[in-house]
């Protein structure tokens, strides 16, 4: 029986760099030879998510969410452009795997660890995971809030926080909620897009003026979502969803 | 499917597809841009992410959110040495465009009309169904003749060697969406300004947007 893996991301009709930690994916996947085809589809970019199955000629296709939250998105948009009923759908003879995303999976933590350490953590600092988060959809947070209980329980930081774009606490409370100096934060985002690089700098810069430009109290890591490591958290999940 | 359909559109030893020309050479096949020639136009590398990157903006360095819109950057070409690389190619420029060609030719092309792309919608794209008919009508007239698929959900035919389109897509959802808000407050009409997105219909001066308008002012 013939396998596929497809990546669903997001995309966007105004960023093209939105989608594309999603093609990166993809093309290190298939270098890996695990599946017969490797592909890609968006809610807002070509292929659309509504007709992603019409490329793929395998008979068992495993669908992986290539976003961090289990909310609107992964819960309701993408099962419901690929008209997909649960964990296992059949399709015109077709057997479809949905997993859950990959800001579900435990492995994640260890990317999350990785982005700190690069952006120059050591161990003494305090880590701050920043989510997006929004105040309509209360299952959004989950994934931030439990990828920063594992990254807690892995024990390389004095302290690990979390803190949002778009819900309490805000992302300029991080050291309102730390008693370290030393901050280190990681964008639990799957694209270095609109936010990271653009808006949450700026915000960022607001919320520590005063201090002196020589002080480097807090260092800003990128999106979790460009990290070569993804593609082994999609394979885990694959893997897993084959077992079902 | 596929695989019998380029067959067939290679039998006269080249074809065009979208803005593109295809033509059987020597050495496999090479695939040319709008205005371009394989002597004098720049070459892409016959690689998945070569072409992604050279198709990804239009000659005016504006973002490509829909790889099928008549706005393909002009002077390059790639050469093919296989069929296989040759599917590999047009699949990344115009994805699906040959799976929904072959389907269409075999008569199994599912289509979805628009009143049913726009009523599924929720969220902040449920306003879109909103759309009146007539609404709806100029939108796909507008938004599909910038795109070089024939939207099959329309009720029309495609010609041969055209690409179908089976159902409204993501911007068309998006841009029904303004224009249902313009049915509560119509905007102002605007000189189109190249320089703002395609897919910037909130935008005054958005070519789309503004074409848009211009229907809604002349038909009253």
């Amino acid at each position: 029986m013939s396998r596929a893996l497809l990546l669903v991301g997001h995309g966007s009709h105004l960023n093209p760099d939105s989608s594309a930690p999603v093609y990166m994916h993809a093309k290190e996947l298939r270098t890996r030879a695990l599946f017969d085809e490797v592909e890609a589809a968006f809610w807002k970019e070509e292929p659309n998510l509504s007709h992603a199955l019409d490329g793929i000629a395998s008979d068992d296709v495993t669908v992986v969410p290539i976003f961090i939250s289990s909310g609107y998105f992964t819960k309701e948009i993408v099962p419901r452009e690929l008209g997909l009923n649960d964990k296992l759908t059949e399709i015109g003879g077709r057997l479809i795997r949905y997993t859950e995303p990959i800001g579900a999976h435990p492995s994640l933590a260890k990317v999350i660890v990785q982005r700190a350490r690069e952006a120059g953590a050591e161990g003494s600092e305090a880590l701050a995971v920043l989510g997006h988060g929004t105040p309509r959809n209360p299952r959004s947070e989950q994934n931030v809030y439990d990828q920063a209980d594992r990254v807690a329980q892995l024990g390389h930081f004095a302290e690990v926080v979390t803190v949002f774009l778009d819900q309490e606490p805000q992302l300029g409370k991080v050291f309102d909620l730390v008693k370290s100096q030393r901050i280190v934060m990681v964008p639990l985002f799957i694209a270095d897009g609109w936010h990271v690089g653009q808006t949450i700098p700026a915000e960022l810069e607001g919320a520590v003026k005063g201090l002196s430009s020589g002080q480097s109290r807090l260092r800003f890591g990128k999106a979790v979502g460009t990290h070569p490591s993804i593609v082994d958290v999609v394979e885990q999940l694959a893997e897993e969803a084959y077992s079902w | 499917m596929v695989e019998d359909l380029l067959n067939q559109l290679l039998k006269t030893g080249g074809f065009k597809i979208g803005e593109l020309t295809v033509e059987k050479t020597d050495r496999g096949f090479t695939v040319m841009g709008p205005n371009s020639d394989s002597e004098s136009s720049p070459r892409v590398d016959c690689e998945a992410e070569a072409i992604h990157h050279k198709v990804r903006f239009d000659d005016k360095e504006r973002y490509r959110p829909m790889y099928s819109a008549m706005t393909m950057p002009s002077n390059w070409h790639l050469d093919c040495q296989t069929v296989a690389e040759l599917v590999q190619s047009l699949t990344t420029i115009y994805p699906l465009a040959l799976e929904h060609m072959a389907a269409y030719r075999e008569g199994g092309l599912t289509v979805t009309p628009m009143e049913q792309t726009l009523e599924r919608q929720s969220g902040r794209y449920s306003k879109a169904a909103k759309l009146s008919g007539e609404g709806r009508q100029i939108a796909a007239s507008t938004l599909c003749n910038h795109c070089i698929r024939t939207p099959v959900w329309q009720n029309e035919s495609v010609e041969e060697g055209g690409v179908p389109c089976p159902e409204a897509c993501s911007l068309m959802v998006a841009f029904c969406r303004e224009a249902a808000a313009w049915q509560d407050e119509l905007p102002s009409q605007a000189e189109v300004d190249a320089k703002v997105d395609f897919a910037a219909f909130h935008k005054s001066g958005n070519e789309i947007r503004e074409e848009y308008l211009y229907h809604l002012y002349r038909d009253g």
